[in-house]
């Protein structure tokens, strides 16, 4: 029984993740692939030539999107750890109902969030900016973060900071050698999760940016959408290849900094 | 540095910790010693500061408390020789002579070859001192440990009460231990105190508290069955449901009373039986036997030195017991037993 389980879900995996990534990377290299063809035409590398080298397009919003991916991750993790502490700290009805308010924007539609902001950026010129933008993003990204560290901060037992009240740790140190390591597998979640939310985002930019602000997504999506499939899927797989790196530069400078990760069962109170 | 409490009252969840004085002598191993829920680690945390005292004074220098938390609490993050020098970081201590401290410290407690390993790859013992030389690396002058070898298997927690003991008296701290366990606390104490619902019932040395329990509480905690109402007449005494009587030098009146196991002996020409009793059971421990008896209403505990057992279950037998070791109590002579 737990063979077959596993089969199904390898077979889900290929399905839904292997194999469209492998049809964009047929896309990216063909010159027509018109139905009921089960192969494309030719064979080409001129979309990537165009995309990696013909265009400033493409770099424009490599830049863009890192920026505001990374200062959205930033941002996001500065504001959910005080939240997340907060929301663990002596539960109270009041707190339930602002727990409730945090995840309203993961509740209602995007399309209402995003017009109501439009148009509350709109009068605080906000909008074509890239703070707008910023601020824009941790809207559907603060949700996720705050409830990772919320779980972060439940896992931390507090006999922690009395132990080292005990050895003579100030309140800072107390924050940086005790509390600090124990949240990292949290910090690097939300940061890994703010940051891919906030490259994914694509009604947000177009609106909050107003266009003038270009990042991959919002390059990419308009060629996927009955534009051209084979620059769609050069920029698909290129955004999949940067996510990726970033993912795996955050993990590398986090752990540099942030010492030997907790194991969880050491966590636990 | 020695330790004085003077009017102190906290009111904590279901209960309210009262301590009119309690002084623990400088150099001295004192034990707060009760049932769970009774308030000796409150104590214990007002004492270190974790608590803030809201009335009454605890006289101690904060800044020279080491504490021992019930888990070892540590840090997972780092390896054993950083989780020892943790304290010395805190203080600025450079690095170089930090871990030559810890080493140090390693070595007195024969954990020196888990220098480099992380807690979770250490067992609960080892844990333990670990935590220990965390505390003592600071060199305190007073030690405060809550029950920190209650989660141990006894052979770990025998060594390790030596090895605390050893540690006090070689550095002359004041120590105070928290325990549920009266065994442990007559092992490693100069000094008692036994506590129950938030008050401490009577404070003294071993001796004193096991020869002369204050009251029938402290009688009752330290595990001794033999407590009767009795009533003095006639300088005849009397216990209420039992086949007990005795001669006795006391004015007229009821008291509560307490006789020792070890003074219950088989009555004979010379020692005029006093009690008769119905041998119901018999329990084999390492230097005798005790025995349970039942006269009339009343059941009974007594304790026999020696390899043989002479002595047959459900066999009815006279006993005796000196008037003069019999125990009176000096309060609650009017309370129920």
């Amino acid at each position: 029984m737990r063979k077959l389980s596993s089969q199904i879900i390898v077979v889900i995996f290929i399905g839904f993740i292997i194999i469209p990534i492998v049809f964009l990377a047929i896309w990216s290299l063909s010159t027509r692939w018109p139905w009921p063809l089960l192969y494309p035409e030719s064979i080409t590398i001129k979309w990537w030539n165009q995309v990696l080298f013909e265009s400033k397009g493409f770099y424009l919003g490599l830049k863009n999107t890192l920026i505001i991916g990374i200062s959205t991750a930033i941002v996001g993790v500065g504001l959910s750890i005080p939240i997340g502490k907060y929301l663990v700290q002596k539960k109270s009805y009041i707190k339930s109902i602002l727990e409730g308010v945090f995840f309203l924007p993961i509740i209602l539609s995007p399309l209402t969030i995003t017009l109501g902001l439009y148009q509350t950026f709109s009068k605080w010129n906000l909008t074509g900016s890239m703070i707008g933008v910023i601020i824009a993003h941790l809207i559907p990204c603060l949700p996720y973060g705050i409830r990772i560290m919320k779980i972060s901060f439940e896992h931390f037992n507090e006999k922690y900071l009395e132990q080292g009240k005990m050895l003579k740790a100030s309140k800072r140190q107390r924050q940086i050698y005790i509390i600090f390591p124990f949240l990292r597998p949290g910090i690097i979640a939300a940061f890994h999760l703010m940051l891919l939310i906030s490259m994914s985002q694509y009604i947000l930019t177009i609106f909050i940016g107003s266009g003038k602000i270009q990042t991959l997504a919002s390059q990419m999506y308009p060629y996927l959408n009955g534009g051209n499939m084979s620059i769609g899927g050069v920029y698909s797989l290129l955004f999949a290849l940067i996510a990726i790196l970033m993912l795996l530069i955050v993990e590398y400078i986090l752990k540099k900094y942030l010492d030997r990760p907790v194991k969880s069962k050491s966590n636990l109170k | 540095m020695g330790i004085e409490i003077k009017n102190l009252e906290f009111q904590y969840e279901k209960f309210k910790l009262k301590i009119e004085n309690l002084e623990i002598k400088k150099g001295k191993f004192h034990t707060l010693v009760g049932e769970s829920g009774c308030g000796k680690t409150t104590l214990l945390r007002l004492i270190a500061g974790l608590e803030e005292v809201e009335i009454g004074e605890i006289i101690v220098n904060r800044d020279e408390i080491g504490y021992i938390f019930q888990e070892p609490l540590l840090l997972p993050h780092l390896t054993v020789i950083e989780n020892v020098c943790f304290g010395l970081k805190m203080k600025k201590v450079n690095k170089k002579k930090r871990i030559e401290i810890g080493r140090k410290y390693l070595k007195e407690l024969k954990i020196e070859d888990l220098e480099h390993r992380y807690p979770d790859e250490i067992s609960g013992g080892q844990g333990q001192r670990v935590a220990i030389a965390r505390a003592l690396v600071l060199e305190p002058k007073v030690l405060l440990m809550d029950e920190p070898f209650s989660a141990l298997d006894e052979n770990l927690r025998e060594n390790l009460r030596i090895l605390i003991r050893e540690i006090h008296d070689n550095r002359k701290m004041t120590s105070i231990l928290v325990t549920h366990d009266l065994n442990e606390a007559f092992f490693v104490s100069d000094t008692i105190s036994i506590m129950k619902s938030g008050n401490i019932l009577q404070t003294g040395n071993v001796e004193t508290i096991l020869k002369k329990p204050k009251n029938s509480k402290v009688a009752k905690f330290l595990g001794y069955k033999n407590l009767f109402k009795c009533e003095v007449k006639n300088k005849e005494m009397t216990i209420v449901d039992a086949e007990y009587k005795q001669n006795i030098d006391k004015k007229d009146g009821e008291y509560n009373v307490l006789f020792f196991p070890e003074d219950i002996i088989l009555a004979n020409e010379d020692k005029k039986m006093n009690l008769v009793g119905q041998i119901e059971n018999q329990r084999r421990l390492l230097y005798g036997y005790t025995l349970d008896l039942k006269s009339k209403n009343t059941k009974w505990q007594v304790f026999v030195s020696g390899e043989n057992n002479e002595y047959q279950l459900g066999k009815i037998e006279n006993w005796h017991c000196d008037a003069s070791k019999i125990y009176f109590f000096e309060e609650d002579n009017h309370e129920r037993l």
